[in-house]
């Protein structure tokens, strides 16, 4: 036959625009504008501490793709996003070499020792963080004194709220400081504006990146544990608002809890996955000696995905019962 | 009511400018190839023999069992072939009836055959053209002897890409009037809604025209796959039916035909065309009427479509029509429309890994859960899938259509079904 040959294939024929390389752009879009606030905190040490983190993740990527016998590319654009995603946990004074081993666990043990991305079952940025954060936890927390003039404590607002208690930590820095960014403000590079973070995270939703049930959930959880202890014992803990804009809540909500192949697939689970994280994270805060339990809030709940992907949604009809049959003989017939 | 009463499934984009395209009606080609599947009725058998000369609309096969439907030539002429085996789009091996039409005379013009209005539709060969194609009969006969409170017409395109049936409210009312009052002598039901897309206004308006007495207009926003029996049956019933065989929209007092079967139906003549949307992408968009049996290269030839090698060519829309590896394969009563892609179009699946974004899971109309049933299959681990509820699965394609990496998920779940259903068998 000289008929054209034509492709068989199973449908569907036509495809979304989805794609990894969409997400991981979206992602990285989406950490713009915590940059940008990050930026106007600390300077050009901000973009230093990013741009050797998005760098020397592509360059560890490529390493490891070499290593292990993968095609090497960069397309996708996830050791970007995950490399500037990364850099968020970071203070701006973080050293090269510093950023450079996180990265390098980022990209070992988050990605290429499991055969790849989404075969990963525990999220590479929180896996670095916990590393660097227990081999270093002196650089980890060595963060600048605020630049503005009147301030009151150089410390970042949870380290405040764990040496002075909330009364101390409330005056130091007023909620709408928190919440906008500010001057005053000190922490890691993502934790300076919580509304910056928040436009990233309207993108993120918006474009259906991530599903709007995680930080929703992480949002109840974290408020909700904190309210019942404030309303019990208002001297020893922070109001639930201070615990939602203090710190990283807000990156771990939009950008590290609903990271894909670490969190609960089904609604359900994502919201068991959310609240869990959220009160995770009030509990360390509160109770461990770390001041942030965002990031080790998240990683602990995420150990419960495999165990949350069983809360299935109910299949369609299954709650269907048989009507008892009706005899009936049709007039026209 | 510009809703869609639907959870999940894709909101497709929708071309409106398709149902402002009249039918064409293509000529007839030198040969009609008709083989004897037309639908999920079983095989049917030949009642000619070759160099028999045939009526337009004679009977030429019949299905042996009970409440099926026949087959008819579509033009008068002659039997020049009787292929024993000939391999359909689905790769069947079947038996098929070439007719050589004589051109001299018109297409199908004979007059109703007068018969028990019961035993019509197998008479007539009606099929209703669901997502899979069935015999009216069969599905009357299930509906017989119970209680049908709401007969559902339904005018909603399976696809988005596909504008027929839309298009057959506005041009074919007369017949679609008759279909339906047959259909209520036979079925007495309470009530009956005409199921059609809410955001085309002309169609709304046509269908408005035919409603009154018991026949009310029931307007959806067609959101992938809306157009599906189970979702159809939910949107207008407000239950929902298992996968369970035996389970029908019987069960929950309704019964669904479409369109273009209620209004062959009410045409009373034996069903030897279809009423197909024939797209070929920017803009080339037809609607046509066209005789069983044609080939879909001439099809594409009379609306000025040429396929280019590489591409694809869609029996159906994009989302769940077969691809057929010939242009010379017929139009069948199973034919859902043809969309043709050229090669830049045509999407090759990724080998590549799950990410766990739960898009699939979020989208499944039938709240299953695609990655894993179609990661089980993949694997060989049919029990699992099988708990996990493969066999729910109403083959839409959203998973696939959304996946980010670019799985072929549907394909991995028909594998998966293919294997129990094989093993089975075998057992």
């Amino acid at each position: 036959m000289n008929a054209p040959a034509f492709v068989v294939s199973a449908p569907p024929h036509v495809h979304s625009a989805y794609s990894v390389r969409r997400l991981m752009f979206a992602l990285f879009a989406s950490l713009l504008p915590a940059l940008a606030a990050a930026f106007w905190a600390f300077g050009l040490d901000a973009l230093r501490v990013a741009g050797i983190a998005v760098v020397s993740a592509g360059a560890w990527d490529l390493l490891l793709q070499r290593v292990f016998g993968k095609p090497l590319s960069l397309t996708d654009g996830s050791a970007a996003a995950y490399g500037l995603l990364f850099a968020m946990l970071l203070p701006a004074t973080a050293p090269w070499w510093l950023i450079a081993v996180g990265t390098l666990v980022l990209l070992l043990l988050g990605k290429h020792v499991y055969g790849g991305l989404g075969c990963n079952p525990f999220n590479g940025i929180l896996i670095a963080y916990a590393a660097l954060m227990l081999s270093y936890p002196g650089l980890m927390q060595d963060f600048p004194a605020p630049t503005a003039e009147d301030i009151m404590t150089e410390s970042a607002p949870l380290v405040e709220l764990k040496d002075k208690g909330p009364e101390d930590a409330a005056e130091a820095f007023p909620l709408a400081e928190l919440f906008f960014g500010s001057r005053k403000v000190t922490g890691a590079l993502g934790e300076i504006s919580p509304l910056a973070v928040l436009a990233g995270g309207i993108f993120l939703i918006a474009t259906r990146t991530i599903p709007w049930v995680i930080p929703a959930a992480f949002f109840a959880g974290l408020a909700a544990l904190a309210g019942l202890f404030r309303f019990l014992d208002p001297e020893t803990y922070a109001s639930p608002l201070f615990h939602l804009l203090a710190g990283g809540a807000f990156l771990g909500a939009f950008m590290i809890a609903p990271d894909w192949p670490t969190s609960p697939v089904t609604r359900t689970g994502m919201l068991c996955y959310g609240l869990l994280a959220g009160a995770l994270t009030f509990a360390i805060r509160a109770w461990s000696q770390w001041p942030e339990g965002t990031y080790f809030g998240v990683f602990l709940a995420s150990l419960a995905t495999p165990l949350l992907d069983r809360l299935r949604p109910t299949v369609f009809g299954a709650r269907f019962t048989r009507r008892r049959p009706v005899r009936h003989r049709p007039a026209g017939v | 009511m510009a809703l869609s009463r639907m959870r999940g499934g894709i909101a497709l984009p929708l071309a409106v400018e398709g149902f402002a395209r009249p039918f064409e009606t293509l000529p007839l080609p030198s040969r009609l190839i008709l083989p004897l599947i037309q639908d999920e009725g079983g095989l049917l058998e030949a009642r000619v023999k070759k160099n028999d000369a045939v009526q337009a609309g004679q009977l030429i096969a019949e299905n042996p069992q009970p409440h099926r439907a026949s087959l008819h030539a579509p033009a008068a002429g002659k039997v020049v072939e009787i292929v024993s085996s000939f391999r359909d789009i689905l790769g069947r091996l079947v038996p098929a009836v070439v007719i050589e039409p004589d051109v001299s005379t018109q297409r199908d013009e004979s007059s109703a055959p007068e018969a028990d209005p019961a035993t019509l539709p197998t008479v007539l060969g009606m099929v209703d053209f669901d997502r899979r194609t069935q015999p009216l009969a069969a599905k009357l006969n299930d509906a017989a002897g119970r209680r049908i409170e709401t007969l559902i017409v339904n005018a909603l395109d399976q696809e988005p890409f596909l504008f027929s049936r839309g298009r057959l409210i506005l041009e074919e009312g007369q017949a679609l009037l008759q279909g339906i009052a047959s259909l209520q002598r036979l079925l007495s039901p309470a009530k009956t809604v005409l199921v059609v897309e809410s955001r085309v206004p002309a169609v709304r308006r046509a269908a408005a025209a035919l409603a009154g007495g018991a026949t009310h207009v029931f307007p959806l926003a067609n959101r992938y796959p809306q157009a599906a029996a189970r979702m159809l049956a939910r949107a207008v019933l407000g239950a929902e039916i298992p996968y369970t065989a035996g389970v029908t929209v019987a069960d929950i007092g309704g019964l669904i035909v479409d369109v273009e079967a209620v209004a062959a139906l009410g045409r009373g003549r034996p069903l030897t065309q279809r009423f197909l949307t024939v797209s070929g992408g920017r803009g080339n968009l037809h609607n046509v009427r066209v005789a069983l049996g044609t080939p879909i290269g001439r099809v594409l030839e009379c609306c000025g479509i040429a396929p280019a090698a590489g591409g694809k060519i869609i029996a159906g829309g994009p989302m769940s029509g077969p691809a057929a590896a010939d242009p010379g394969l017929p139009v069948t009563k199973e034919t859902a429309g043809i969309y043709v892609q050229g090669p830049a179009e045509v999407n090759r699946p990724a080998e590549a890994v799950c990410i766990k974004c739960g898009l699939c899971v979020e989208k499944c109309p039938m709240r299953l859960m695609p990655f894993l049933i179609a990661g089980f299959s993949e694997k060989n681990r049919f029990d699992e899938a099988e708990r996990y509820d493969l066999f729910a699965c109403i083959e839409c394609g959203c998973c696939a259509y959304l996946c980010p990496v670019g799985l072929p998920l549907l394909q991995f779940i028909r594998f998966g079904k293919q294997q129990i259903l094989g093993r089975r068998k075998g057992a």
